[in-house]
């Protein structure tokens, strides 16, 4: 948070303060890391364990027999792993968690030592000498900037005299940082002496922006991979295809995935390098035009740029380290742009947390003891790091539009496109691929199932955070402490995610196919058996209470926004000076700041009593179809019962459904409408999952008479008591999916 | 030869002085601190400088400043000066050991001076030298021009800039620079 910064000449009202949130900068940085590292640490760990295997005499004949033996071997003992591993020894290649921790660690080590020599290598190799004191007309302009960018570090000048270009360079380590500028910078200062100070106090900014170390470590980062792993790999890939071809036919198409995961990493990795230094940039100008009031000399300058940035001439501009000068130009005349979030940067998250999420978890696993695979522990470091990016971006996009009076309107697509990368980084799982090798991968209906399951959970994880933020935004914009609100909303929002992603990855272990699902589930037709699988699983296995009540509260946090905007109002009315002008570059008038914090209109009460009286409704008339069937046509409800014992819930799920959809159509505004459809399922789930037994009952006891077994002529309130809460919760995670995409096509189709 | 190229960076940093001097005044006040940088290390000038990517990203403000053309176009001139003398000097000295053999004891102003155990071609003579006749200065401003627009400076600009530095060959040292060489 910037102190008292001068408002920017002209901005028109509703523009976003750049500083008053967590810049988009770090965003994108924790992406690159995150990519780099998992990268790094696996080849790394892969090739010393190769190395390691072959100096101590392995042969590549002994992986061929085991990879042989195992795929003969595994549809008799999938459900004896000890058993297998008895049959089939598979070569010792090392722990690989003991060998990738560590190549981790030297990694970072790397990293660090070259963060920390490189300003002296930089002042060394380029010659640069500390800026004369003789220069008092420089000096002083100098000391000017220095005092209007408010920093708290001390500063070195540094010139760089053979360099005739107009440039500066703020570098150097934390407590040492300097600014080298050009010799064609110090001509400037005569002149174009507005130039010149646009340029250095741009450089000043990325001090105070505190990006020189990321700027720094990126670039390090992005270099070491190169080097390090892009340019091996690009050598020895084609010699892994032909061995694997030649001695290990089987193999062929492991090394095909892995080199494909590689190289979807490695532009991850660049891409991500290159966003990231961009960002920086734009938030670069914003800081300047804070500090003078609309930075017109650096306008003039890219103005001027803007001729030379003719397409053709430059490289992409996904792969450029600075923004188009027109971009830069639109950054600086409308703060909205900084805040942007897409679905290309939650693409990229999920894409990059998806292919490396198996790694994460398995490191997560061995560190932490843990037993089970499906734990939400397991899950934490991904979720964490996806769900912490795309939760920030979505309330970054959401705080911003709702200063602009309007709504993020690209929740949708984002979340398909988080769904997306999801999906597509399952093809860098390496369990999957050596499933695949070894022909013991699921069948596509299976897999495309699964991708669903994992899709939902992505798309409606944004969704989720984009209610939240809208519903949350004027508790924000009020809080005297507004960071910590939007903290604890993307906390909830990943302790959310963790438990999704936890129970998706479980649930797609490749091996579906070789088990003998239970009745009924082996009676339903594939990928329905599988879904059901999924269902079953999370009805049988509940998770433990302590989740269970995590998930209910975060689910249900968007509801105690209206409570939170009335507490926030409170304290604002005690300590004045916060309030939504805060965030914003101009002052605005006194009805528009009020209309800003006005809490979106939720009737959670009114949804949940709707969805009480249509689940009534509903379930008066299943209870009604039941009794005519058993005196007029009974055999459909016969064949059903036979084969599917409890239809009676799937009966209840999809009415609740339906009720949900129902309220939320009934909604009149565009507003909120998938919460309110939300409430009206839980509403429904009160009394429907209680009369669709009944229902059965009376039903038999109508059909086979009183003495049945499934004859009780009272409701079964035990029954109801146990399952209902159960089905109401997991009908309302469904339609935390559905209804979300529901509104939202619905949205677009009607723009 | 350490002495050989300071005698040489001097003779050129006075005449790119004088040049800037003449044309472009208002850079003086940042000459001493470039040419220095300039000739800390000559083995850079024919190098690019490599694009910066973590700088501002602007390249469309160009500054044309004189001293950046002046000192390698300067330090051109004084190079040719002195390659030439040395071979003169090598000229002399073949001249000198054929008559030492034959016992003749003709000339002595060999490339040190006074000094008989100096190398060829390291004297004031081989820098500063004698004043150049009309076709040497011709030659050398046709070099000095060359390598002005070869760093791409204008022609018309770059017949300034040679006629520049080649009449400081001719003009008598400034009193600074003679301080500064004594």
């Amino acid at each position: 948070m910037s102190a008292a910064p001068a408002p920017a000449a002209g901005a028109p009202p509703g523009m976003p303060h750049p500083f008053r949130m967590p810049s988009g900068t770090s965003l994108r940085f924790a992406l690159l890391i995150l990519s780099t590292s998992t990268a790094m640490a696996v080849a790394l760990g892969g090739a010393v364990s190769t190395a390691a295997y072959f100096g101590l005499g392995g042969g590549v004949d002994g992986l061929a027999d085991a990879l042989r033996c195992t795929a003969e071997h595994f549809p008799d003992t999938a459900a004896d792993p000890g058993r297998l591993s008895r049959i089939c020894p598979l070569p010792d290649l090392g722990s690989g968690t003991a060998v990738e921790l560590p190549a981790l660690a030297a990694l970072w080590l790397a990293v660090g030592a070259v963060y920390w020599l490189l300003p002296a290598y930089r002042v060394r190799r380029r010659r640069l000498r500390p800026l004369p004191d003789t220069l008092t007309g420089i000096r002083s302009t100098l000391a000017e900037l220095v005092a209007l960018a408010g920093l708290r570090c001390r500063v070195r000048f540094v010139a760089d005299w053979r360099d005739p270009a107009p440039t500066g360079l703020a570098f150097g380590r934390v407590g040492r940082r300097q600014v080298m500028l050009s010799g064609g910078l110090l001509q400037l200062h005569r002149q174009d002496p507005e130039a010149f100070r646009a340029i250095v106090l741009h450089e000043l900014a990325h001090l105070r922006n505190r990006d020189v170390d990321i700027a720094f470590l990126t670039l390090i980062c992005q270099r070491l991979f190169v080097t390090a792993l892009a340019l091996p790999m690009a050598v020895t890939a084609p010699f892994a295809l032909l061995v694997a071809v030649v001695l290990m036919p089987g193999g062929l198409l492991y090394q095909l995935l892995l080199i494909v995961t590689q190289c979807a990493l490695a532009a991850t990795v660049v891409l991500t390098g290159t966003a990231v230094l961009r960002s920086r940039e734009l938030y670069a100008d914003a800081r300047v035009a804070v500090w003078t009031g609309g930075a017109h000399a650096l306008r003039r300058m890219l103005t001027a740029q803007q001729h030379l940035d003719r397409p053709g001439r430059r490289l992409p501009p996904a792969l450029r380290p600075h923004p188009a000068a027109a971009r830069r130009l639109a950054a600086l005349s409308d703060t909205r742009l900084l805040f942007g979030f897409g679905p290309w940067e939650a693409f990229g998250l999920a894409l990059t947390c998806s292919l490396v999420y198996q790694q994460l978890a398995r490191w997560t696993e061995e560190a932490a003891r843990l037993g089970s695979s499906g734990s939400p522990l397991s899950a934490a470091v991904p979720a964490v790091l996806l769900g912490g990016g795309v939760a920030m971006g979505v309330w970054r996009a959401t705080l911003a539009a709702r200063l602009d009076g309007d709504r993020w309107r690209g929740a949708h697509r984002t979340g398909l496109a988080m769904a997306a990368g999801l999906v597509m980084g399952t093809f860098g799982d390496q369990v999957r691929s050596t499933a695949l090798a070894l022909g013991l991968a699921d069948s596509l209906p299976v897999q495309l199932a699964w991708w669903l399951v994992l899709g939902a959970v992505g798309y409606g994880y944004v969704r989720w955070n984009a209610a939240t933020a809208r519903l949350w935004a004027p508790a924000v914009l009020a809080a005297r402490r507004p960071l910590r609100l939007v903290a604890a909303g993307c906390a909830a929002g990943v302790a959310l995610l963790s438990v999704w992603l936890a129970h998706a990855y479980a649930a797609g272990s490749p091996g579906f196919d070789l088990l003998t699902p239970p009745r009924p589930l082996n009676l339903l037709p594939t990928p329905l058996d599988y879904l059901g699988y999924v269902f079953s699983t999370a009805f049988v296995l509940p998770p433990p209470a302590g989740v269970l009540a995590l998930v209910l509260l975060t689910a249900t946090l968007p509801l105690a926004a209206p409570l939170a905007v009335r507490l926030s109002r409170r304290s604002r009315v005690r300590v004045p000076g916060t309030g939504p002008e805060r965030f914003l570059l101009r002052p605005l008038p006194a009805a528009h700041a009020a209309a800003l914090l006005a809490p979106p209109v939720l009737r959670p009460a009114r949804a949940v009593v709707q969805g009480a009286v249509f689940g009534a409704a509903a379930g008066l008339g299943l209870w009604l179809w039941h009794l005519c069937c058993a005196v007029v046509l009974p055999g459909p409800i016969v064949r059903l019962g036979a084969v599917v014992t409890f239809y009676p819930v799937a009966f209840a799920v999809l009415l609740q459904l339906a009720v949900g959809f129902v309220v939320a159509w009934r909604q009149a505004t565009a507003e909120l409408r998938a919460v309110h459809g939300v409430l009206g399922t839980l509403g429904a789930g009160l009394p429907l999952p209680l009369a669709a037994f009944t229902a059965r009952a009376h039903f038999a006891c109508l059909h086979w008479g009183s003495g049945h077994l499934a004859c009780r002529p009272a409701p079964d309130l035990e029954l109801a008591l146990t399952t209902t809460p159960l089905i109401t919760v997991w009908t309302t995670a469904l339609a935390l999916l559905l209804l979300p995409a529901w509104t939202g096509l619905r949205d677009r189709a009607r723009r | 030869m350490g002495g050989a190229q300071d005698g040489a960076a001097e003779r050129a940093r006075g005449l790119a002085r004088e040049a800037v001097r003449q044309l472009a005044p208002e850079e003086l006040a940042l000459f001493e601190e470039t040419a220095a940088a300039y000739f800390d290390d000559p083995r850079q000038e024919g190098r690019r400088t490599r694009p910066e990517p973590l700088g501002i990203g602007i390249d469309a403000v160009l500054i044309g400043t004189l001293t950046q053309f002046a000192l390698p176009v300067a330090a051109a001139v004084v190079s040719n000066i002195a390659t030439d003398a040395l071979r003169r000097e090598g000229r002399r000295g073949r001249w000198w050991r054929r008559s030492r053999r034959t016992g003749g004891a003709e000339g002595g102003g060999g490339g040190g001076g006074d000094n008989p155990f100096a190398a060829p071609g390291t004297g004031p003579a081989a820098v500063a030298g004698r004043p150049p006749g009309p076709g040497e200065l011709e030659r050398l401003r046709r070099i000095a021009h060359d390598r002005a627009t070869a760093l791409g400076l204008p022609p018309a600009q770059a017949q300034l800039l040679a006629d520049a530095v080649i009449g400081g060959l001719l003009a008598p040292p400034a009193p600074d620079e003679e301080e500064n060489a004594s």
